[in-house]
């Protein structure tokens, strides 16, 4: 080992030393506040829970959904025929018997 | 002498919504991510770093499995938080010509001690740190890591390894690379010492 190497070997052990030297800090007196400031933002992202907006949102959104789906099988399933309903609407005008015959209606 | 909950138990409550529990780990926990991330990033960064491990483990919290200590997997998650803040630092390089002369001065005056005493408190100086931080700044944030877990603070390997997620072979590759990396840059300083000479 040349006079180079010990050299280089010195100064390593001299950062390790100086790397393990205890370090003095003191964090600021709201680091913790800050903190758990960020943490209950981060819990309100997470949950949605903006007064619960959010969810309930998608949740009236899925009640929707599932309305609109039984309705629609209700109206397949059943008799009634839309174009009847709409059709009386027009029906107490010469005019409208026309239409209805036009459509195939009547 | 009460101790006060259990990890597991304040766990629990924050999990179920008891966020303002989370402070009780915190309060805990403060002293050892502070010295851990005080031997990885600069001291003014130390805060930063040290509220983003916190949170990455409240945001992980779910994830915790209790098979080890909880003291160890947030160790882990600070220590990966300090790997984070290197690889978002586009340029950590240090110029040699920012050293103060009392730097330069330094990597002489510590060849020349005769004994461990007077060594030791040279190797305390503050210019100790400063010369380091010039070393450490021209390696990679891996390099950087794996260097100052493995040879400066003295972890084994496999710790190491499990510190970072990373594989034991490949954390044994990069120490030995990231070493003989360190010793061409000492050699550098020094043979840029003996030049001015």
């Amino acid at each position: 080992m040349n006079r180079h190497d010990d050299d280089v070997r010195k100064i390593e052990e001299a950062f390790i030393h100086s790397h393990r030297k205890p370090v003095e800090f003191e964090a600021g007196p709201f680091w913790q506040q800050t903190l758990m400031a960020r943490v209950l933002m981060e819990s309100t992202a997470e949950y949605g829970n903006d007064f619960g907006y959010n969810r309930t949102v998608w949740r009236a959104a899925f009640v929707t959904c599932l309305l609109a789906m039984l309705f629609a099988t209700y109206v397949l399933d059943s008799d009634w025929g839309a174009q009847y309903q709409v059709t009386e609407l027009f029906l107490d005008e010469a005019d409208g018997l026309d239409l209805a015959r036009s459509f195939g209606i009547l | 002498m009460d101790k006060g909950p259990q990890d597991s138990e304040i766990i629990s409550r924050v999990i179920q919504g008891d966020v303002n529990a989370f402070e009780f780990l915190v309060g805990r926990y403060r002293a050892l991510v502070f010295s851990i991330v005080l031997k990885h990033v600069p001291a003014e960064k130390a805060e930063d770093v040290a509220q983003e491990a916190f949170l990455e483990a409240f945001k992980s919290l779910k994830s915790f499995a209790e098979r080890s200590p909880f003291l160890n997997w947030l160790a882990k998650i600070t220590v990966r938080c300090c790997y984070d803040f290197w690889r978002g630092q586009r340029n950590s390089e240090i110029p040699v010509s920012s050293f103060s002369e009392n730097s330069e001065e330094w990597l002489d005056q510590v060849l020349v001690t005769r004994s461990r005493e007077a060594f030791e408190r040279e190797a305390s100086r503050r210019e100790a740190a400063e010369v380091l931080a010039y070393a450490l700044g021209k390696l990679s944030p891996e390099d950087r890591m794996v260097l100052t877990l493995v040879h400066l603070d003295g972890h084994p390997v496999k710790e190491t390894a499990e510190l970072l997620g990373w594989s034991v072979v490949s954390v044994k590759v990069r120490a030995h690379r990231s070493r003989r990396k360190l010793h061409k840059i000492i050699s550098n300083l020094l043979d840029g010492r003996r030049g001015e000479a």
